[in-house]
């Protein structure tokens, strides 16, 4: 993604320029990364939990802006003045909730914007909707009334078992979400559109789908028409980004041998195809924090 | 081949009683008045050009609106009757009895927008209509037989008179009789008065407040506008923004906690109220994953003033108790109101939560709050929903309450030994018994 909007820079949009507004965590991952690595200085974590402290305390750079509270208070404050990069990284499956954000961040945002959500890609209802003792059959029927209830008006049809399964619904999600987007942009009646840049899919523990693009005017599309990069999706088919767990000794010992002949039999240590190949295809995406044991 | 003169045509014109059916058939009694009682309030405010909301929305006091309208009404008639200015020949010869209005008038914040009201509320109560209309240089009448006009091919209504004379004030005075059975009827239920009464005090509350006076068979209708709720740490939303020319005000917050009536969104246009205490899909309820009302929303209040010179562009359908909710103004309202408004419903499911005692800071910030004109409100520079809730410490007491069958208490009391111990103190014994063994 880092490259991706980096890139985005040379078709006009300067991407350093914007404002950056992500969740928090006490870690502030994202908030570094888009410092160091996108030259972003104006920022605003928004913090739900009741960790004031602890995020005050963590907080890496004097002006990331801590907003505490849920999102939904501080979206009144977005102004079309100027231009913001939103990242919603929720770590839950898709619920009205979120699309209530959606719809309030899509509505707000001034042309040029970047807008990016990430979900959980599994379906799973918030706690006070499942009931945990269910049989899994009666689970997956409880799951999909709520998902006819909750989506239906954002499908083309109505959800089946199929299409809210765990192998599908991720792209019920992103036809959820992006016309939860595109219903926004017409009702606010600003003549915006959404032009979708990212679309992936990867596993961060559980199964995650990460949606965004730009908010922008006929302009801004033609600007975006021109821009190619091998990780840009703009369609419904998602880019699978799977990277195998490596350690570090595994990890430099490709590295320092990266090219297209290598192959499994060359390697050192145990390593099937398909994980090296897709080491190969994201190595520079490879996650280069460590943990540590102190 | 036939000449363009024999080319045949296919007739298309209207019938009148057709048209009169359609015109009457969706609209309630108590609406046809407040279409009479628009039309004479749009006269006062061309002739004073008056406009409350202009007033509401920059913060300052509306200049004082000086008029009476008189609503008289029994089991064989109707009047209204107004000293609001009167109507010129010349706007009653050309615009007040055309079905529909050709020209949008863009010059004043006025109600009278379609051209259909007034003799919509003719044909929905009666059959004989004496309408007299005095400026203070002339005078007209026109009186309409309805069955007879139906009966002629002619699109227009004759004066009995026209001509200059000289008055101190204008007015207009309507007199409707030959009532249809039905309007007889509601007219004779004693609760029509006092329904239409209230209605009247809350749909023209700004009108009111600023010193125009609506009876209704004598009885004086006084302004019915609900109060929104603040204290230190809890403020009201105050926003105004604008699209295609109109001009919107949003406020929302709570009622105070004394206020039992279940609220919603109020939505005027021109300061006419035109949706009241909304809790449907009109003002966005439950549509695009909002939720639906709930009763623990009762406390949620919020208005929405439209206004506009260009009167066709604000948002109500010609019956004005609807809005239309396609249009794009409306819908730019909507996402507004809701972005607004979330943050409102959030406290309110806070509020009452499934666990009381964890309620107890959101209980006592709501409890401080007194009611604020809205006035006062409506004149600050915009401000988002605060609310800020003191979160207790973890010293806090909380109470814990659970039912367990009397017989294993009464095993719980030859466990300890202590045959006398109560219920509540078991509670507190076991609680501390767990707490010493698993958390200390």
């Amino acid at each position: 993604m880092v490259e991706v909007l980096l890139r985005l820079g040379g078709v006009g949009f300067d991407i350093s320029d914007y404002k950056y507004l992500g969740f928090g965590s006490p870690y502030y991952v994202d908030f570094v990364m888009f410092h160091k690595y996108l030259f972003i200085r104006k920022m605003i974590c928004v913090e739900w939990g009741d960790v004031a402290r602890r995020m005050r305390f963590n907080k890496p750079f004097k002006f990331i802006r801590l907003k505490l509270g849920p999102l939904s208070k501080h979206i009144p404050a977005i102004r079309q003045t100027e231009k913001f990069f939103i990242w919603l990284d929720y770590d839950r499956s898709l619920d009205q909730t979120m699309l209530l954000d959606i719809d309030g961040v899509a509505g707000r945002l001034a042309p040029g914007s970047i807008f990016v959500v990430t979900v959980d890609a599994r379906p799973k209802l918030p706690k006070d909707f499942e009931s945990e003792d269910l049989p899994v059959k009666q689970r997956e029927l409880q799951t999909l009334r709520t998902y006819k209830e909750w989506f239906s008006s954002y499908l083309e049809r109505q959800p089946t078992g199929e299409s809210v399964s765990r192998a599908h619904v991720a792209n019920t999600f992103y036809e959820v979400i992006t016309e939860r987007i595109r219903q926004t942009l017409v009702q606010t009646g600003s003549g915006l559109r959404f032009f979708q840049v990212f679309n992936y899919f990867y596993q961060d523990g559980a199964p995650m789908l990460t949606l965004g693009g730009i908010i922008g005017t006929e302009a801004d599309e033609s600007r975006v028409q021109g821009f190619s990069h091998r990780f840009v999706r703009t369609g419904k088919d998602y880019l699978t980004i799977s990277v195998p767990p490596l350690t570090l000794r595994e990890k430099q010992w490709i590295d320092r041998r990266l090219d297209d002949e290598l192959t499994t039999k060359k390697l050192s240590f145990e390593l099937d195809d398909d994980p090296l190949k897709n080491y190969i295809k994201f190595y520079k995406e490879y996650p280069t924090y460590l943990e540590t044991l102190l | 081949m036939p000449s363009p003169q024999n080319i045949p045509v296919a007739l298309a014109e209207p019938s009148k009683s057709f048209f009169i059916d359609m015109l009457t058939k969706d609209i309630s009694l108590s609406v046809c008045i407040l279409d009479l009682i628009d039309n004479s309030i749009h006269g006062l405010i061309a002739q004073k050009n008056l406009d409350v909301s202009e007033h509401l929305i920059a913060g300052t006091r509306a200049q004082r609106m000086k008029g009476r309208i008189e609503v008289f009404f029994d089991g064989s008639s109707f009047s209204v009757t107004d000293d609001c200015g009167g109507i010129p020949i010349k706007e009653a010869e050309e615009h007040v009895f055309l079905f529909g209005n050709p020209v949008a008038n863009k010059t004043r914040t006025g109600l009278g927008v379609y051209g259909i009201g007034m003799k919509r509320a003719f044909f929905k109560m009666g059959t004989t209509i004496d309408f007299k209309s005095h400026t203070r240089t002339e005078e007209l009448r026109i009186e309409i037989d309805v069955d007879d006009w139906k009966a002629k091919r002619e699109w227009n209504f004759p004066f009995t008179y026209a001509r200059p004379k000289t008055s101190r004030t204008g007015g207009t005075a309507i007199a409707i009789s030959d009532l249809h059975a039905t309007v007889k009827d509601l007219f004779k239920s004693k609760a029509f008065k006092s329904t239409l009464v209230d209605k009247i005090s809350r749909s023209y509350g700004l009108f009111l407040k600023a010193g125009l006076r609506i009876a209704v068979n004598g009885e004086t209708a006084t302004a019915n506008i609900p109060e929104l709720a603040e204290t230190k740490g809890l403020r009201t939303v105050r926003h105004v923004m604008k699209k295609d020319g109109v001009e919107i005000l949003i406020l929302a917050g709570l009622s105070p906690r004394t206020d039992r009536t279940p609220r919603g969104w109020y939505v005027f246009c021109n300061g006419r109220m035109v949706l009241d205490a909304n809790k449907d899909e009109s003002t966005g309820w439950g549509l695009d994953s909002r939720p639906g009302f709930h009763y623990k929303y009762n406390h949620f209040l919020g208005y929405v003033y439209f206004r506009s010179h260009d009167l066709r562009n604000l948002p109500w359908a010609t019956t004005k108790d609807r809005v239309d909710y396609e249009s794009p103004i409306y819908q730019a309202a909507v996402k507004e109101m809701w972005v607004l408004g979330r943050p409102i419903l959030d406290f309110l499911n806070n509020l009452y939560g499934d666990v009381r005692e964890e309620s107890e800071p959101e209980r006592n910030l709501f409890a401080a709050a007194k009611a604020v004109q809205l006035q006062r409100v409506a004149s600050r520079k915009n401000t988002i929903f605060e609310a800020t809730v003191k979160k207790e410490s973890d010293d806090a007491q909380v109470s814990i309450q659970y039912k367990r069958p009397k017989k294993k208490l009464k095993q719980v009391r030859e466990a300890t030994g202590r045959p006398t111990l109560s219920a509540s103190r078991i509670g507190e014994y076991t609680f501390d018994w767990f707490y010493d063994r698993n958390c200390k």
